[in-house]
């Protein structure tokens, strides 16, 4: 019995060391890693739109913790669905997040200057202030995370001070009250099914 | 043949007694003609209106009439003001003429050019468009934050910022949350953002005057009211300014459109490089009335002359081209007479009566005059033989020519169309009268201007043939006619009626010009439709039915000088006041703005700006641009926000940002106001409105005027059709100049068509009855047939359509081409001689020389500027041209195909002059044909 038990445990441990830079990081570490490889996908020559979509889908879906923002972005509302309703929201949320981010990315995200500023931790969460510079132009971009046994991992990101998380939180508050959750749902799937 | 024993014993009795009566019958024709002349000038009225000219029992001029009598016929002048990048030079001018025109009140009774905006101030937000006052709504509301923010810290760098918030929310908003929207999100308007940059840049390069832009924001009109109440086109091209001359016939507003213009000018040298024009309904006729009758009489002066030239070049004779000219005028004076007797006054289309007869009536003078020199022979002597030859032989043509002439006309007289049936009777009774007077005086006036002495003569004599044709190949020349009037034929389909009266005058006269202008650049009419209705709710229902047309661009009644809806308007206003009332903007920023801070905000709106211009394929037009412009001004205002390379940003900042706390400060207070004197004053009625508004629209009696605008160019005949038949399924009883001109439009070109058949059908049986034979008719009927084809397919190819002005001259050549059919065949018949030649040159030389008088007569008219009177000279010059060519080549082909057939010539005319001539004259056996015995 021991001999699975140790490959488990070996298995575990490269893991772990596989792991290890990402906690190692520091939180603008952790960004920079992020926004390089974005950046990295955007200025290859080689790829086309087309094929920088996918990529940029996968770097986001990586860094994002779509449980907490799902959870964060119903405010109590989700306290009142069941475990089917939930997961089903989470999936929606996620997939629409992720494919607004990509367009976000794709549109604003090129040979940019970053100006990477302050950081601050507390509780396991962390910020990061940057800016994207340019001549006559600039915009600031904040990102949060916290912390994981994994790693860093980002659960809200705020341009020129508007949170994205804010929004969602404001605007499915809106529609809850105004319609209903299985309105919102069923526009979000609507919406799923339209950028498939 | 006793019709032609009867014929020549007659003529030769009348000729000698002309031998002893020719001085009293002239001095009978002189005195008469004083005494018409006399008669006329007394008694002889000219009407320029062209009511008159329908018939004065229609119920249309009866409520046309109403309708001025009830609320004035008013506002005939309309001054034209092309308005600027700025309002405030036409308004200036606006107020610098009215001043002027002040000082004739007589020449000028009413001038309306604004409305005092004070009277409606407190209802001043209720006077905004619903939309508008919507737009306000929302602006003040969904702007909330952005304005306390901004009164909470008032500063230029507080404004922008706040804007860079709502841009930023907008964007993440759209692309994260957009599709939970149901019409997608919005960029938010960036109006005041793009006003204010602009303002902004300005200020920082140290321009001046600052401009507030924050009639981006709230309605510019209810922050200045010294540019209010003036009349601007909807897209505020052009002001107008509206007069009523003097009430009075075409005369007098001439002179009163002429001391406008001359006060226009006046006024404009004071305001260089501004333009203005005059036009209007009554502006439209003076100029027509005015330019025509210049043109006509230049073209008259050139007529005259060159006709004279005609026949003294083709008569060979100074004196018998003084004769022809006298009997003319003779005849025309006794016409005169006669018209003031049986009708008393001339009309629009009347008035031109006179050259159109003479260039009918001179022909009767010229065939008599052609035969008598071919009588003559080479001599040229006069002598009672030849003179009673002469007349003989042309007599039947000529009197059958002057019958076919009137025929022609007395459909007209007929026709309900007033003007058009009063033409007709006095054309039918003129050429009577010049038949008459050529008859009478022109051999009379022979005999004593001439020597005529006896001396035997062989009537008829021998007559040449026309440019020795020997006519070999009739067949081919009739050919070709056929093939021009079937060409003709398929030209009638292509040759248009062009309705449009505005095409008939000089383009470029000044109130056609303005009027063009009007209706190109801001589809804005002079002209309008006007109904009455007896009660204000009867008056509110037919303005919504009005402005659902979709032919009627807008519609004024008095309820275009109250609010409109203001129940649905005031809950708008409850809304917003509580915000209006809780925000309070200082006068003076709380602090000066630091360009520094400015500019990283200015950055920030500018980065995502320039993205979204990247990203806009799917945005309006509108939104792109606008979106644009924020890029672009951005850039250009950044580095002059740096203290290094512009030193004095931060004085220039400072200044802005006062000016903008200011204006600001007074526009906020300025709409609490209008807000707070809205919900709080009494309903806007009637009795609140000037007095000088009540009359134009409410009438002694208490019925309310509705003047409906169209939406499209009504001077063309589809549009104006449409416009009328919506108006009257609207009200029955709907007037004004659309309608008015509708009626007269189609009453012309009914009657018209309706005469010009009638005419044809009855000249067609008059010839038949005359000659007794089909054939002979259809025969005559020639020239006019082919003459008609030429002249259909010449306009095809010359693009020249029918019109109101040309569609007049019709009759000439209609009843050319009879005359000439009937001249020509009245001597084949008669004289064996001229059957052997087909067509003698005597003949021949008169029509070419009738022909020829008509198109320098009226191809003379062609001098004009004035479009109708131009292609009036046109069409007359092709017509009497192709008539010409048909009469002289297809008709004399026609009868040496046809003479082949007969065997023995025949002239019994049913209706012969022979006949009532011998009935009239008791003839005398023993009688010479001398006029010396």
């Amino acid at each position: 019995m021991r001999k699975p038990l140790s490959i488990i445990s070996w298995s575990l441990a490269a893991l772990w060391l596989l792991a290890a830079p990402a906690l190692a990081q520091t939180p603008k570490d952790y960004v920079r890693g992020i926004l390089g490889q974005a950046m990295g996908v955007q200025n290859n020559p080689s790829l086309t739109d087309a094929a920088r979509r996918p990529l940029i889908h996968q770097i986001i879906e990586k860094n994002f913790d779509f449980n907490l923002m799902a959870r964060d972005s119903l405010g109590p509302a989700y306290g009142n669905l069941n475990s089917g309703q939930r997961q089903e929201f989470t999936n929606a949320f996620s997939y629409l997040f992720q494919d607004s981010y990509t367009r976000l990315v794709l549109n604003f995200l090129k040979r940019e200057n970053v100006e990477y500023q302050r950081e601050s931790q507390e509780g396991g969460k962390a910020r990061v202030d940057t800016a994207i510079v340019r001549t006559n132009e600039s915009i600031p971009v904040t990102y949060f995370m916290h912390s994981t046994p994994q790693g860093w991992i980002l659960y809200d990101v705020m341009v020129d001070g508007v949170s994205i998380l804010q929004n969602y939180r404001n605007e499915f508050a809106r529609v809850i009250k105004t319609k209903s959750f299985s309105y919102l749902l069923e526009r979000m799937r609507t919406q799923v099914k339209a950028v498939r | 043949m006793p019709d032609k024993n009867g014929l020549h014993h007659s003529c030769a009795a009348f000729i000698r007694g002309l031998k002893r009566c020719a001085g009293p019958i002239i001095l009978l024709g002189l005195v008469l003609a004083g005494l018409a002349v006399y008669y006329t000038l007394n008694r002889l009225t000219i009407s320029t209106s062209r009511n008159d000219l329908v018939a004065s029992s229609k119920q249309l001029i009866q409520l046309s009439e109403k309708m001025t009598q009830d609320f004035g016929g008013r506002d005939g002048l309309v001054v034209v003001v092309e308005n600027g990048p700025e309002k405030q030079r036409a308004v200036q001018f606006a107020d610098a003429l009215a001043a002027e025109l002040r000082r004739y009140p007589d020449r000028f009774p009413d001038i309306f050019y604004r409305l005092n905006p004070e009277v409606f101030k407190p209802w001043a937000l209720l006077y905004l468009e619903h939309k508008d006052l919507l737009k306000l709504k929302d602006n003040i509301l969904g702007q909330k934050n952005l304005l306390q923010g901004l009164a909470a810290d008032p500063r230029v760098t507080t404004f922008f910022r706040l804007v860079n918030e709502q841009i930023a929310q907008a964007m993440i908003g759209q692309l994260f949350t957009g599709f939970l929207e149901e019409q997608g999100q919005e960029l938010p308007d960036v109006s005041l953002l793009n006003a204010t940059l602009r303002q902004l840049h300005q200020s920082l390069e140290g321009k001046q005057p600052y401009v507030s832009p924050f009639s981006a924001f709230f309605p510019k009109e209810l922050s200045d009211l010294s540019e209010e109440g003036y009349f601007f086109t909807e897209d505020d091209r052009f002001l107008l300014f509206l007069v009523t001359p003097k009430p009075g016939g075409f005369a007098t507003t001439s002179k009163e459109v002429e001391l406008l213009r001359q006060l226009v000018r006046q006024v404009k040298a004071q305001f260089p490089g501004l333009k203005v024009g005059v036009t209007g309904p009554d502006a439209l006729e003076a100029d027509e009335m005015t330019y025509a009758l210049k043109d006509i009489t230049l073209a008259t002066w050139l007529s005259l002359a060159g006709q004279m030239g005609l026949l003294i070049l083709f008569l060979r004779s100074l004196r018998r081209t003084l004769v022809e000219g006298l009997v003319l005028i003779i005849g025309l004076c006794w016409t005169f007479g006669m018209v003031t007797l049986v009708v008393g006054h001339l009309n629009l289309l009347s008035l031109i009566f006179a050259p159109l007869m003479l260039g009918l009536t001179i022909d009767y003078g010229i065939h008599w005059f052609c035969r008598l020199e071919e009588e003559e022979g080479p001599e040229r002597q006069c002598s009672a033989e030849t003179l009673g030859c002469a007349f003989r032989q042309t007599l039947p043509g000529i009197v059958y020519a002057g019958l076919a002439a009137m025929v022609s006309f007395l459909p007209l007289a007929f026709v309900g169309f007033k003007g058009l049936a009063e033409l007709g009777l006095i054309l039918t009774l003129g050429i009577l009268i010049m038949l008459v007077a050529t008859l009478l005086l022109a051999p009379s006036l022979v005999v004593v201007s001439e020597r005529c002495v006896s001396k035997p003569h062989t009537c008829p004599g021998k007559p040449h043939p026309f440019l020795d044709l020997s006519w070999k190949r009739p067949g081919m020349i009739v050919a070709l006619g056929a093939l021009i009037t079937l060409l003709g034929t398929v030209s009638l389909l292509y040759v248009q009626f062009d309705l449009n009266p505005l095409h008939l005058q000089n383009q470029g006269t000044e109130s056609v010009v303005w009027e063009n202008n009007l209706l190109k650049e801001s589809k804005y009419s002079t002209s309008y439709g006007a109904l009455a209705t007896a009660s204000l709710n009867e008056l509110q229902a037919r303005t919504e039915a009005l402005k659902k047309l979709p032919t009627v661009s807008h519609v004024e009644s008095v309820l275009s000088f109250l609010p409109s809806r203001p129940e649905e308007k005031r809950p708008f206003l409850e809304e917003m006041r509580p915000v209006v009332t809780a925000i309070n903007f200082p006068r003076t920023p709380a602090a000066p703005s630091n360009p520094q801070e400015l500019a990283a905000i200015l950055s920030r709106i500018n980065f995502k700006m320039g993205e979204a211009a990247k990203n806009l394929e799917g945005e309006k037009t509108a939104t792109r641009e606008q979106i644009q412009e924020t890029h672009q001004l951005i850039n250009q205002i950044l580095p002059l926000l740096n203290s290094r390379q512009n030193p004095g940003a931060a004085a220039r900042l400072a200044d802005f940002g006062e000016h903008f706390l200011a204006d600001l400060n007074d526009k906020w207070n300025l709409l609490l106001g209008y807000a707070n004197s809205a919900l709080n004053s009494p309903p806007m009625t009637l009795a609140s409105l000037p007095q000088a508004m009540r009359e134009r629209f409410v009438s002694p009696q208490g019925t309310y005027l509705i003047r409906v605008f169209p939406s499209q160019d009504i001077w063309n005949f589809g549009p104006l059709k449409q416009f009328v038949k919506d108006l009257r399924s609207v009200d029955p009883n709907a007037v004004g100049d659309p309608v008015l001109l509708y009626v007269f439009t189609l009453g012309f070109r009914n009657s018209i068509l309706w005469a010009a058949g009638m005419a044809l059908l009855a000249i067609s049986v008059m010839l038949v009855i005359l000659f007794r034979s089909l054939k002979m008719a259809m025969l005559a009927l020639i020239p006019l047939v082919v003459g008609t084809g030429l002249t259909l397919s010449i306009m095809w190819l010359l693009g020249l359509p029918f019109n109101q002005a040309n569609v007049l001259f019709l009759p000439l050549i209609l009843g050319e081409g009879i005359e000439f059919g009937i001249i020509i065949l009245a001597r084949w018949q008669l004289e064996e001689s001229a059957r052997t030649i087909t067509l003698p040159a005597s003949t021949a030389k008169g029509v070419a020389l009738a022909a020829l008088t008509t198109t320098l007569g009226f191809g003379s008219l062609m001098v004009s500027g004035h479009q109708g009177t131009f292609s009036l000279g046109l069409l007359a010059t092709v017509g009497s041209l192709s008539v010409l060519l048909a009469s002289l080549s297809i008709l004399p082909a026609f009868l040496r195909l046809v003479q082949g057939d007969r065997r023995q010539p025949f002239f019994s005319p049913n209706l012969s002059p022979g006949r009532w001539l011998n009935h009239m004259i008791r003839k005398k056996p023993n009688e010479k044909t001398t006029l010396d015995h």
